[in-house]
């Protein structure tokens, strides 16, 4: 059941926490996560770089938050939040500090 | 656009909106005070001469720094800015003794002098406009810390409540032309739209910037993925930004050595900037081997690139003209988002503007808070959370400018020689809010709406006439010496006076006609909106 707002179809509150959650603290984890990756794979100083991360994360957690109200089944959800983060944090590790 | 997913982010906007929309109409109007920061202190110092007199830059900065040689000789840091300009419109000190054996900061002054005489010059304990826009990014009685956290998540659901407000708002261009008053919850949802799209840059602008002034806390594990996660390496980043910018002061020599007369030093900056554009002469180790002095311009830019001169506090030479210094581009974005938050470069016309931005800030979400109830009325009146919300939309929307007013009014009657006058101040603003929020809680909420118009009209309209009976700084002395700053202020609050009366008169007036202004059935917004 997705939220909507036919609010006599309220969703659930646990639907509402979990999506809270995974917007909160998961979406600043990807934020975080694509972030670092963009200051890795930027080719510029690493204070340039940084800076646009910086610049960037907002944009970044904006989505995230956006995306953890979208998305229909809650797992999937929890899915489509976590797994990017987990991937932009794997290459960011693997490009490793500029 | 699926139908799908503008309904869920009408979901994420509506509850979003609501639940943070108390503080963020907190956020705006303090904020839009801020654009207002320095009229207001003005006014609030009614002991300052109506008509400042006229001093050359060059013959104030002696006055102070003669000033601080009596009165703190062994510095670390000496400071004074020179009347001049809306931002600081008189002669400022500040000093900074060295550092104590055991490494805590030394003994810290400052205040305001006479510019003519050199002698300090005191006014009431105030907080001055400075403390509203403070409240606008740091609340009050909070740890600053928590303050500027709260206010961070509270900016970041704003910016989402923006974006997803576009988003549901599928036809907004179409509506931008739409304004229907006197159909239900409709009038309310145009002039929210209306209100969110005519300044929709702005607020698209206040919000991203707003963020971006303590990006640096707010975003530090970014920073610290790239440079470590100790203080130190976090100060390493610090540097690397201001590289070539960087304040390169050396520490004290120890070896004693007479400063520099000042009046070539200021000569060369004259030649440079023209004449009355010193924001503040920055004097380090004043009276060592080692003194610099550095020359802040005082123009205002939006890149918050002013310019500044370093000398040599010794010989007088120019060490420093910036001419080298090229900023990264990420750096120079960042400081100009920061600029435009400020507004600090704007002349009259933007800074009203500015100020009316705000307003219209501050409006949209206090319509947007009004809006919910006014959709759910026919199916939740009754309820006890429908009734709560109710409450603290009034609460906030009436009983803030309600305790605004009161910041004022305490400004003006509160005994001058009060201990702690300032902090009074602060909790009347508060004192007079919660006596807003009781109100709204106990009386019928048709009837609240009206009563609270009322007394938020009574306590702007009659500002002016409390000035006048407290101070000789009132309308008929500010106008007739041509002193619109101070003028002003009195003059926008009978304008706000006036607006709230008539909000009143109108809420009245439809109550008694009990003219159906039943809601509709509620709706979706975008059934609303379409």
């Amino acid at each position: 059941m997705s939220v909507t707002s036919r609010t006599q179809a309220a969703a659930s509150p646990l639907e509402i926490i979990q999506r809270t959650v995974a917007a909160a603290v998961g979406g600043y984890g990807f934020a975080w996560a694509a972030s670092v990756l963009l200051a890795r794979i930027l080719p510029l100083t690493r204070y340039e770089a940084t800076q646009w991360a910086v610049l960037a994360s907002f944009l970044f957690y904006l989505l995230a938050i956006l995306w953890a109200f979208r998305v229909r089944p809650l797992t999937r959800m929890w899915g489509d939040i976590l797994a990017p983060a987990a991937a932009c944090a794997a290459l960011a590790w693997w490009a490793g500090p500029t | 656009m699926k139908e799908g997913f503008r309904q869920s982010m009408s979901w994420l906007h509506t509850w979003g909106g609501l639940l943070l929309g108390w503080v963020l109409f907190f956020v705006f109007l303090t904020g839009t005070v801020g654009y207002v920061e320095a009229e207001l202190d003005r006014w609030m110092r009614p002991e300052k001469p109506l008509v400042a007199a006229e001093v050359a830059q060059a013959d104030a900065l002696a006055l102070g720094v003669a000033y601080l040689e009596r009165t703190m000789p062994q510095a670390k840091r000496w400071l004074v800015g020179p009347p001049g300009g809306r931002e600081q419109p008189e002669l400022r000190y500040f000093a900074e003794a060295p550092a104590k054996p055991d490494g805590a900061r030394g003994k810290r002054i400052n205040g305001y002098l006479d510019r003519q005489t050199g002698e300090k010059a005191e006014y009431r304990d105030t907080g001055g406009g400075r403390l509203l826009y403070r409240m606008h990014y740091q609340l009050h009685y909070l740890p600053r810390i928590a303050g500027e956290w709260i206010v961070g998540f509270c900016t970041m659901v704003m910016f989402a409540a923006l974006v997803t407000g576009v988003i549901i708002h599928a036809r907004i261009f179409k509506d931008f032309f739409t304004f229907r008053p006197g159909a239900g919850h409709r009038n309310w949802l145009d002039a929210h739209n209306l209100l969110g799209v005519l300044s929709l840059p702005f607020h698209l602008m206040i919000t991203y910037s707003g963020l971006m002034f303590l990006c640096y806390v707010y975003m530090a594990p970014v920073i610290a993925a790239e440079y470590g996660w100790s203080k130190k390496e976090g100060r390493v980043f610090v540097e690397e930004m201001f590289l070539g910018g960087a304040d390169t002061v050396p520490g004290p020599a120890g070896v004693a050595a007479p400063l520099t007369p000042l009046a070539p030093l200021l000569a060369e900056v004259q030649h440079r900037w023209g004449p009355e554009s010193i924001r503040f002469v920055d004097i380090r180790n004043p009276g060592d081997a080692n003194a610099v002095i550095i020359v802040r311009n005082a123009r205002h830019m939006p890149s918050r690139d002013e310019g500044r001169l370093v000398f040599n506090g010794v010989t007088g030479g120019l060490i420093d003209d910036g001419g080298a210094r090229a900023n990264p581009a990420p750096q120079v974005l960042s400081a100009t988002l920061l600029g435009l938050h400020e507004g600090l470069f704007a002349g009259p016309v933007l800074r009203w503007l500015y100020f009316l931005a705000g307003l219209m800030g501050t409006a949209m979400i206090g319509s947007g808070l009004i809006l919910w109830t006014k959709k759910r009325r026919a199916r939740l009146e009754g309820r006890f959370g429908f009734a709560l919300v109710e409450r603290l939309n009034l609460a906030t929307v009436c009983g803030l400018p309600v305790g605004t007013a009161a910041y004022l009014w305490a400004n003006r009657l509160l005994p001058v020689d009060l201990g702690s006058r300032a902090a009074w101040e602060a909790d009347a603003l508060f004192l007079a809010w919660a006596a807003m929020a009781v109100h709204a809680g106990l009386r019928p909420a048709a009837r609240a709406w009206v009563e609270q118009c009322g007394i938020a009209a009574a306590a702007f309209g009659l500002i002016p006439l409390v000035n006048a009976l407290t101070t000789d700084r009132h309308l008929g002395a500010s106008l007739a010496a041509g002193q619109w700053d101070l003028a002003a202020v009195d003059l926008t609050c009978l304008v706000f006076g006036l607006g709230f009366l008539a909000v009143a008169w109108r809420i009245h007036r439809r109550d008694r006609g009990a003219v159906a202004d039943r809601e509709m059935p509620s709706t979706t917004i975008q059934e609303a909106a379409e």
